[in-house]
């Protein structure tokens, strides 16, 4: 019994990782109506400036959000204006290897930069643990999920009951509509992609507590977050959290009770089942 | 063909037949005999790649200032040609196409990592050039009938051999329990299978010194190992024993020291000496147990020389495996061309399987090339354990122990 809750528990907090990761990536599909390859590059700059942050100021990772998110914003509104904008009537495979070429620029300056090799955190914090009855629960875990169900609560308040979030809501449901009511569509497309970006930095800064600093990381993690936010139903926040930790679970419970070998195969069948699924409902 | 066109196409023959005569031109034009390798300078694996270029420009320096080679009387010095194939198997063979029919290369060394060494091999499989590998230890790499690639690492099954027989030892010396109740997890790649071919080659009838309670792989690269540690917890062995590269090493570690596990002793293969691993991990690797291609507290006076004048000339303390292998390989070619007097082929490649280095700094003193082990070197490994002040204390074996093991309970 106390394996069975350790492994839930574990599943749970992988899952609002997951989710965290993935917000980003669903709203920018949400808004812009594309998938964002440029995804895993925030991811991985989220955990370079953190890490380079800690070892050259000693800055904790959780104080570094406060340089990531707005620094992710920046970046990611100016792909948005200086690249994806000016595709945004071009076939939609135009703009996906935009940006792939994208995250492969940022992936290979990196590795000129700083190279190839693993690179670790370490702060006060990262080994701690918290028993819980007879659970014993990973610290910066249980700090990223508390990020993670925080960043949804934003979002979903900032969806609800902004004006920029109004005008996110409508852009992506009538893009055309909402320009003609006056929403500033360009200007929501930017916003859309900053906010997507920079909860991609701050989730890579995050995961630096755990885990390894490589160039690779993105990669790591991109196929992941497109399972999540397929899975959740692209353009729906509280889907994408939902879907993380039910994927999360899926994933140890697999693990735990049938084999280590099939956890990632979890992830792709649910994502492939996903796709027929919604093929088999649109037909 | 029209004159204009037949005039078109000289400078196109030009180019051609100057890159035909390009390779008597560097290869045989002077006296110099010209050693090559693409390493990863760049990219995934350039921190190893650099180890290895470090290691085989200071046995081709210690060769030149003993006055080089000698062939048909006459001392030649050695160049030492490095490309870098930026950690990229696609490009790595061309390079070393490259490297023989350009630069004139007479025989090669290894880059790093097995599926780079494995995409490197087929080269001078192909064109019939000795090739030394330091980088690669999957048997896969030397395949059947095997006559160009020599291998200076033994086999990743002598890092799980090695840790058994430490195991074995310390129940010889009453420090361990039997049967010891051993959970093995290794990585899905050729690594971690050959971790686990090494590990049931020594439990298989030993029923009375090991019990496997746990055999279980897991990916490469995988997003937690939470779910894998709390099955090794409920299995309730005596040893843990884990084959993961150093992402997967990180997260794992984490997880065990998490989840408050305590063994008697517990092992990552290779992982646990490097800087990087104490730095991610802090105190938390004290005491893990490891098995090493070399180590610098080796007591052979071959190593104690390899650590001086590598730290002279590169600093910093030497804390890798990687350069003092890669050092020996490079030395054991550079003998080979001498023993055989020839920069021929065949005449290396002969001398490379008659050559036995006694002075070696790996572990057992000896480098050869057995034919039998397709010649890849077969000796044992050493088992060193992370000290909790910083660096690692030899543990086995016993004629080069520095102490002994610190065990859990």
């Amino acid at each position: 019994m106390v394996d069975l809750l350790s492994v839930l528990a574990s599943g749970i907090l992988v899952g609002t990782v997951y989710a965290y990761m993935a917000y980003g990536l669903g709203l920018i599909y949400g808004v812009l109506r594309v998938v964002n390859l440029a995804h895993g590059a925030f991811l991985t700059l989220g955990v370079y400036v953190t890490w380079w942050l800690n070892t050259t100021f000693g800055m904790d990772p959780l104080v570094s959000i406060l340089i990531t998110v707005p620094l992710g914003f920046a970046l990611g509104a100016t792909v948005e204006r200086t690249l994806v904008f000016r595709l945004r009537d071009s076939p939609p495979v135009t703009t996906l290897l935009l940006l792939f070429g994208v995250w492969l620029i940022v992936r290979n300056a990196l590795y000129l930069i700083f190279g190839g090799a693993d690179r670790s955190l370490l702060t006060s914090y990262s080994l701690e643990s918290l028993a819980v009855g007879p659970l014993t629960l990973s610290i910066p875990r249980l700090i990223v999920s508390a990020f993670s169900l925080l960043g949804f609560v934003v979002l979903a308040l900032m969806l609800k009951r902004t004006w920029s979030g109004l005008a996110l809501r409508a852009v992506a449901q009538d893009r055309e509509a909402a320009a003609l009511s006056g929403v500033p569509v360009n200007r929501v497309w930017a916003v859309a992609f900053g906010i997507g970006s920079a909860l991609a930095m701050s989730a890579g800064s995050l995961m630096s507590l755990f885990y390894s600093v490589t160039p690779e990381f993105g990669a790591r993690f991109l196929l992941k977050s497109f399972c999540v936010v397929v899975l959740g139903g692209l353009t729906n926040i509280g889907g994408i959290l939902v879907a993380g930790i039910g994927l999360g679970i899926a994933e140890d419970l697999t693990a735990f009770y049938i084999h280590t070998g099939y956890r990632d195969v979890v992830s792709f069948l649910v994502l492939t089942a996903a796709l027929v699924m919604r093929r088999a409902d649109s037909d | 063909m029209s004159p204009d066109s037949r005039i078109r196409w000289f400078p196109v023959l030009g180019l051609l037949l100057g890159v035909a005569l390009l390779p008597a031109c560097s290869g045989g034009g002077d006296d110099t005999i010209r050693i090559g390798a693409a390493l990863p300078l760049s990219g995934k694996h350039a921190n190893v790649g650099g180890f290895f270029r470090d290691g085989y420009q200071l046995a081709v320096e210690e060769a030149n200032a003993a006055g080089g080679v000698e062939i048909d009387g006459v001392r030649r010095p050695i160049e030492l040609r490095v490309y870098d194939d930026k950690s990229d198997a696609s490009i790595s063979p061309s390079l070393l196409e490259r490297l023989i029919a350009v630069d004139g290369a007479v025989a090669l060394l290894s880059g790093y990592s097995t599926p780079l060494v494995q995409a490197q091999v087929i080269v001078p499989m192909r064109r019939g050039i000795p090739f030394m590998n330091a980088g690669g230890a999957s048997k896969s790499i030397f395949r059947e009938g095997n006559q160009w690639v020599f291998g200076a690492l033994s086999p990743v099954e002598s890092l799980a051999s090695t840790t058994l027989e430490w195991l074995m030892w310390e129940q010889d010396q009453d420090r361990l329990p039997r049967p010891l109740r051993v959970a093995m997890v290794w990585q899905n790649t050729d690594h971690g299978r050959e971790y686990r071919t090494g590990v049931h080659d020594v439990i298989e009838g030993q029923a009375d010194r090991f019990e496997l309670v746990l055999d279980e792989s897991f990916e490469h690269l995988s997003s937690d190992h939470t779910s894998l540690i709390v099955k090794v917890r409920s299995v309730e062995a005596d040893v843990f024993l884990s084959d993961a590269h150093e992402p997967d090493f990180l997260l794992q570690h984490r997880a065990y020291v998490e989840q408050g596990l305590g063994h008697i002793a517990v092992s990552y293969g290779a992982r646990g000496p490097e800087r990087s691993v104490r730095e991610g991990l802090g105190e938390a690797v004290s005491h893990l147990v490891s098995a090493q291609w070399w180590t610098r507290a080796l007591p052979y006076e071959r190593s104690r020389h390899f650590v001086e004048r590598y730290e002279a000339q590169f600093g910093g303390p030497v804390t890798e495996y990687y350069p003092a292998v890669a050092y020996e390989a490079a030395r054991a070619l550079i003998a080979a061309i001498g023993n055989a007097g020839s920069t021929e082929p065949e005449a290396i490649r002969d001398a490379l399987k008659n050559l036995e280095l006694d002075d070696s700094l790996l572990p057992g003193g000896r480098l050869y090339f057995p034919e039998e082990s397709r010649l890849q070197i077969e000796n044992r490994c050493v088992i060193v354990q992370n000290q909790p002040e910083g660096g690692v204390r030899i543990v086995f074996p016993p004629d080069a122990a520095e102490g002994p093991a610190y065990l859990g309970s």
